[in-house]
């Protein structure tokens, strides 16, 4: 087969055809920073910085075919896609620790009428001193449009180099925001003791979510060549680790779906990170339109179980384990994606990944080893 | 099972079994006997939770019915903590700030009649050797969400070696990323897919 672009490759098994080639794309954050030894306390604070680290992994690493992560990670735009607290470098941890989420409760029981009554954006406005003691509201304008231009910067910067942004805007269904934001604990209760409140806020706050994904990559698609190739959609706490099937079709199924279908009516592709076990939610994925959009897993999920339900309907992505990337030797990880090329890969559909992030402390060697055994074992004949 | 308290407990009917408890108290049922149908109903939810019914979700809401159930008795009768099945210690390795599981194992554990010390978020491994110690629990859980938290886990259990401690206790580990590879890694006895592995684990060490 000739070889095809990068694009052209990923436009293929988005399609679920076969490429030339299994485009490959992991996602890299902070594992680039301690590699290339940049303390984690900068890494977050300063973009430019960021983005260096990540292309310095790139080149050394003979690239592979879109940028997961085209810009770094920081506080302001975590706030902006998930309402909890993080515990940052430098500030309330040791200046080089990775940053965790601190789960305290920050939207309260009246927070479901509130998002009722005012909608999303009132929402985010009234949690935003909690999410983000550190910051005044007033700051909002200048620190939003910071975030905006340096991600602009970083897609333009990386576009002069020919390198795909594979996915950008992050947003989460309403149930991952609810349940992130009143901790799983209180949110699990509220499921039982007030499921028809819960339910409301969810179908309140879910058109600004649309909006806000389809703005977001109209803006970046304005502003760059290409924009990004996917929309970022992350969940987790709606897999079959967390809840039942029938609080999934209930309060999470639909959202994906009506949040999906939104987006791909604003020609825009769904990109579904989806952490944790969603191995007997997948026969749901078949009620989306065959051949438009990405289910991304982590390992958690079974991935060969993925293919043999939606395989030829939805490309699928992941997931060489964190554990594996960490404790696992190159040989072992050369094996996986081996494996993971000729099953899931067969016949096309697929974009080998790592499952969520990269750990930091990954071994360097079994990070590359994703890339050349990919370039190896991904080649059709 | 045709006891009413033990179905409300374990078909998740919070305001049905809080009520039942409080009758009961009201009535003069032996306190101890009524801690005992929550924890059958806890066993039922535990059963559908491993045939695949009930999902981490209800697992939470149980142990939360569980506690409140607890509370309503404790609040009326001071029950003698007796020996329970056994000690456990359970913490959040160093490093990792992530309760949620953690929880989840140390409630699971009580409602399974097990004396729990939870020694929270971020533990550094002296103090679950000071707990072992003091409490002279035989098994020990270590649970963390992080990659970076590996590394706690091996320093933990190698801790316990060191301290003399490590032929008496049983150690488990779990968390999301945590896979046989890491219990190997860490130099655990066991590693736990869910809080229910965490019960069926100490039920096999302690004979239960």
């Amino acid at each position: 087969m000739a070889e095809m672009t990068s694009r052209e490759r990923l436009a293929a098994v988005i399609r679920c055809e076969k490429p030339d080639r299994v485009p490959i794309c992991p996602s890299l954050d902070f594992f680039c920073a301690r590699y290339k030894g940049v303390v984690l306390e900068r890494f977050v604070n300063d973009g430019d910085l960021a983005r260096e680290a990540l292309m310095a992994v790139w080149d050394e690493f003979g690239g592979w075919d879109a940028t997961y992560n085209g810009s770094g990670l920081n506080q302001f735009a975590f706030s902006l896609t998930l309402p909890m607290r993080l515990k940052v470098p430098g500030r309330e941890l040791a200046h080089d620790a990775l940053w965790q989420f601190d789960e305290q409760p920050v939207i309260e029981v009246d927070d479901y009428d509130f998002a009722i009554a005012h909608g999303f954006q009132a929402l985010w406005g009234k949690l935003f001193p909690k999410v983000c003691p550190n910051y005044s509201p007033a700051q909002i304008p200048e620190l939003m449009q910071a975030w905006q231009m340096q991600t602009v910067k970083d897609t333009l910067i990386w576009e002069a180099k020919d390198v795909i942004s594979f996915t950008g805007v992050a947003i989460v269904p309403p149930l991952d925001f609810f349940s992130m934001g009143r901790s799983m604990k209180e949110f699990t209760f509220d499921l039982y003791r007030r499921p028809e409140k819960v339910l409301a806020a969810m179908e309140a706050i879910e058109p600004a979510l649309i909006e806000t994904a389809i703005g977001g990559q109209m803006g970046s698609r304005q502003m760059t060549k290409h924009g990004y190739l996917t929309n970022f959609i992350g969940a987790t706490r709606g897999s079959a680790t967390f809840i039942s099937p029938k609080v999934f079709e209930k309060f999470h199924w639909p959202f994906i779906k009506r949040i999906a279908l939104g987006l791909l009516d604003a020609g825009v592709t769904p990109l579904f990170h989806f952490d944790s076990d969603w191995t007997p939610f997948l026969e749901y994925f078949q009620d989306l339109p065959k051949g438009k959009c990405v289910l991304d897993l982590d390992g958690a999920t079974d991935i060969f179980k993925a293919k043999k339900v939606l395989g030829g309907h939805m490309c699928l992505m992941g997931d060489v384990p964190p554990a594996m990337l960490t404790l696992g030797t190159a040989d072992q990880v050369r094996a996986y994606v081996r494996r993971l090329c000729e099953e899931v890969g067969d016949g096309g559909g697929y974009i080998l990944g790592s499952g969520c992030s990269v750990p930091v402390d990954a071994k360097a060697e079994n990070v590359r080893a994703i890339i050349e055994a990919g370039k190896e074992y991904g080649a059709y004949h | 099972m045709s006891d009413q308290l033990a179905i409300a407990i374990s078909d998740l009917e919070e305001q049905q079994a809080l009520k039942l408890v409080q009758a009961r108290l009201d009535a003069g049922v032996d306190p101890l006997a009524i801690v005992n149908d929550c924890r059958e109903g806890m066993d039922l939810v535990g059963k559908r939770y491993q045939s695949g019914e009930y999902f981490l979700s209800e697992l939470i809401m149980a142990g939360e019915i569980f506690k409140q159930a607890n509370a309503l008795v404790s609040a009326r009768f001071q029950l003698t903590a007796g020996p329970g099945r056994g000690t456990v210690v359970v913490g959040t390795v160093q490093g990792d700030i992530h309760d949620i599981g953690k929880d989840l194992v140390v409630s699971m554990l009580k409602s399974a009649n097990y004396v729990v010390h939870d020694l929270g978020v971020d533990v550094p491994p002296e103090k679950f050797v000071e707990t072992v110690k003091a409490t002279g629990a035989t098994v020990v859980g270590l649970s963390g969400l992080l990659t970076i938290g590996f590394g706690a886990m091996k320093d933990t259990v190698a801790a316990l070696a060191v301290a003399g401690l490590r032929p008496a206790v049983k150690v488990m580990v779990g968390g999301g990323p945590v896979t046989d590879q890491v219990r190997e890694y860490a130099g655990a006895d066991a590693f736990g897919a869910d809080a229910q592995a965490a019960v069926t684990l100490c039920n096999q060490w302690t004979g239960g």
